[in-house]
């Protein structure tokens, strides 16, 4: 069964202190206004269930104001401001943090003492992984094949035992590795961000040769990571973790209605911080992640073992330089009304790394559209989108082209009227580069 | 020696700095990289010709060495790169710095002009975040480190933080700029520090706000600077104070002053050199 924090437990005198720290706040009144309508008093929340009568809160609402506006402590204190992956939304949070946060022990607990991160807040994992005894080389998120070409070099000059990526990220790394004669020298694979799918979990594993596998979980405006695996997990090839319970209550609850949901079932995890060491404490923060409960009883003692089982509005793939988000798709298509009706079909495709080790990292996408007329050329239809679909969050198709950003977007035509055979297809990519 | 020869000048102090790096190196039990180094001797009258008596070493040389680089305590370092272009990945080796080690030439910006947030993107394989990081960290000034292929996304940083500060390659700092210029925001970084590589020529853009260019031997290594207040030719700048620099027959040689984990002895660093009577190195590019 789901552990739920009694009204017993020190968690009602921690909210209370979090929802003092914020509401009194000197620095911010982000919180005086977004709880407004909401009946708090010195010795609220006198239960969870109360608790649960706060609004929540959402990424929207974290944009409209400045990072300043969402700071609880002073400025000085602050010591780096991240934005949320600039890759996944046209506006991303900017949010301060503090050094305070697990950043994970693992690989140093695996005895590994060489580790590459992808991760960008690498400049706070250092510290704690050098603390555990172990070094970390840091990489910048790969956008070309170029990057992967110098990232093996760097992971096989370094003789980096372990990686910590996004999952796609480890996957399409692997033909560079193996070109550098390592790939089976990664002993540790430590993911993060995105969620693992056991289908990559299975590649993975298959590519490195069987290499420890674990995922923690993280997110920039939760600060830090806060779902953490465990031994059981590692020794079982589970990509679940736990759910840092020291510093956050979770809820589950049905995104569509809000209301809570047992997670034995895919639910959305809520968040609130039971502690002020954030610059900006989190309460009822909808994450946007849907969990599920893998097994209830872990042998570790820690609770429930979670998976991350993907997200409310499953819209977007990652890939080299970026994503293809289908809101950022539909909002391409909308705008290149002039040539094609508003409706398309998109398709990803990822080759083979057997056949070509360059393939996995070089997926494309195909996008299939309806003209509005015969007349209209694919070049134009190709030209227009490229201008209007994103692929991070200022950056469009076309200008990543120029940047040398790396995946091949196909447009067909999705039924009639049918094209001609030369302009069946129009390979984006290379139409840019001419 | 050639008339336009020149080198830094001579001092007790210099002479001892260096004897201390020397000693330092030859002594390392921790590498033999410079285990066969000369005694140097000589008062100060006779010691630069006693230091140069030590063999000249360039990149090409030292990467030779690249295995005797890396086998630091790992506890006390963290990792520079050798290379500044993903094209030369090939050519790359891994440099040692002491875990640390600040940068100097932010710390005292950072102190002079006390942003309220400074941001660098510069390549992040360069490696700098942890000693950019820790020099601001000192100073109490919140950073942001972030990819340089995104300048709007580092332009919105810039907005919503209020950073004053913002450490970039030329490139980088021109695009941003403009998009700041384009929303009527071109006064707001005041202080952009531009990483440059010694061995390339760079177009230093025109910039509202004070603009210091600094040049790195490796990423990491800067080893001369132009003063923020100056509009300076991009290809001159002033030696760091951090090394002894010798110019003979047109190549500039350097030697650390400084205990750094891998101290640089007479390093070859360019040819095509000269240097003006205020002292200000200048190196030519083809």
């Amino acid at each position: 069964m789901l552990t739920i924090p009694t009204d017993t437990e020190p968690v009602l005198d921690e909210l209370q202190n979090v929802l003092k720290h914020v509401l009194q706040s000197e620095y911010s009144d982000f919180y005086r206004n977004h709880l407004a309508q909401s009946t708090t008093n010195n010795t609220f929340p006198d239960s969870i269930l109360s608790w649960r009568t706060l609004p929540f809160l959402n990424r929207e609402e974290m944009t409209a104001v400045s990072v300043w506006n969402r700071t609880f402590i002073p400025q000085t204190e602050v010591e780096a401001i991240r934005s949320t992956s600039s890759t996944s939304s046209k506006k991303p949070i900017i949010a301060p943090r503090r050094t305070a946060g697990n950043y994970g022990d693992a690989p140093s607990k695996a005895g590994i003492k060489r580790q590459v991160s992808f991760m960008s807040a690498w400049y706070m994992s250092e510290l704690s992984r050098r603390n555990a005894g172990a070094i970390l080389m840091n990489m910048s998120y790969p956008e070309t094949v170029d990057d992967f070409k110098y990232a093996a070099r760097m992971i096989f000059l370094f003789k980096a035992e372990s990686i910590s990526a996004f999952p796609h990220l480890v996957i399409q790394l692997a033909p560079y590795l193996r070109n550098e004669g390592y790939l089976e020298e990664i002993k540790t694979v430590e993911m993060y961000g995105d969620r693992c799918s056991r289908a990559q979990r299975d590649s993975i594993k298959a590519l490195y040769k069987n290499p420890l596998i674990f995922q923690n979980y993280s997110s920039s405006e939760v600060a830090g990571i806060f779902g953490i695996s465990c031994s059981y997990a590692k020794e079982h090839n589970l990509i679940s973790f736990h759910i840092d319970d020291k510093k956050f209550l979770s809820e589950f609850i049905d995104p569509d209605t809000g209301k809570q949901k047992d997670p034995h079932e895919p639910a959305e995890l809520v968040v609130s911080s039971r502690t002020t060491e954030q610059p900006f404490p989190l309460i009822r923060y909808r994450t946007g992640d849907l969990f599920l409960i893998e097994k209830d009883h872990c042998p570790c003692g820690r609770g429930p073992l979670f998976e991350m089982v993907g997200r409310t509005v499953a819209d977007r793939i990652r890939f080299m330089s970026g994503e293809f988000s289908i809101l950022w798709i539909e909002e391409g298509v909308a705008a290149c009304s002039t040539y094609i009706e508003n409706d398309f079909e998109a398709h990803y495709f990822e080759g083979n790394a057997d056949e070509n080790p360059d393939s996995i990292a070089r997926p494309y996408l195909k996008i299939r559209v309806r003209p509005v007329s015969k007349n209209v050329r694919l070049s134009t239809i190709a030209k227009c989108l490229s201008e209007h679909i994103y692929i991070n969050s200022h950056v469009t198709y076309a200008d990543g082209v120029k940047r040398n950003f790396f995946l091949p977007m196909i447009i067909d035509i999705l039924t009639e009227p049918t094209p001609t055979k030369a302009e069946k297809k129009v390979r984006l990519f290379h139409h840019l580069n001419k | 020696m050639s008339t336009k020869d020149w080198h830094t000048p001579i001092s007790k102090e210099i002479i001892h700095d260096i004897h201390t790096v020397l000693d330092f190196a030859r002594e390392n039990t921790l590498s033999d990289l410079y285990a066969d180094l000369p005694i140097v001797s000589g008062s100060q009258e006779t010691f630069l010709e006693e230091l140069q008596k030590i063999p000249t070493v360039s990149a090409t040389e030292l990467i030779k060495h690249k295995e005797k680089l890396i086998h630091y305590p790992e506890k006390d370092i963290r990792y520079l790169v050798s290379e500044f272009d993903l094209d030369n990945w090939k050519d790359l080796f891994l440099y040692a710095q002491n875990i640390d080690a600040e940068w100097d030439t932010v710390a005292d910006e950072v102190a002079a002009y006390t942003p309220r947030v400074a941001i660098m993107t510069v390549p992040l394989s360069w490696q700098l975040g942890p000693m950019f990081y820790k020099t601001c960290r000192k100073k109490n000034v919140p950073v942001s480190v972030l990819s340089p292929r995104n300048p709007p996304l580092i332009t919105q940083l810039i907005k919503e933080t209020e950073a004053q500060m913002v450490v970039a390659t030329s490139d980088v700092a021109e695009d941003v700029f403009n998009i700041l210029k384009s929303e009527g925001l071109q006064e707001q970084v005041r202080l952009w520090h531009i990483v440059a590589p010694l061995n390339k020529k760079v177009t230093i853009p025109q910039l509202s706000g004070d603009t210091s260019i600094e040049y790195h031997l490796f990423p990491g290594i800067p080893i001369g600077y132009t003063n923020p207040s100056s509009k300076q030719d991009s290809l001159s700048f002033l030696p760091s104070p951090e090394y002894f620099f010798e110019v003979i027959n047109d190549c500039c040689y350097i030697t650390s002053l400084k205990c750094h984990t891998i101290p640089l002895i007479r390093f070859a660093i360019s040819t095509n050199t000269s240097v003006d009577q205020d002292g200000h190195i200048t190196i030519g590019h083809e």
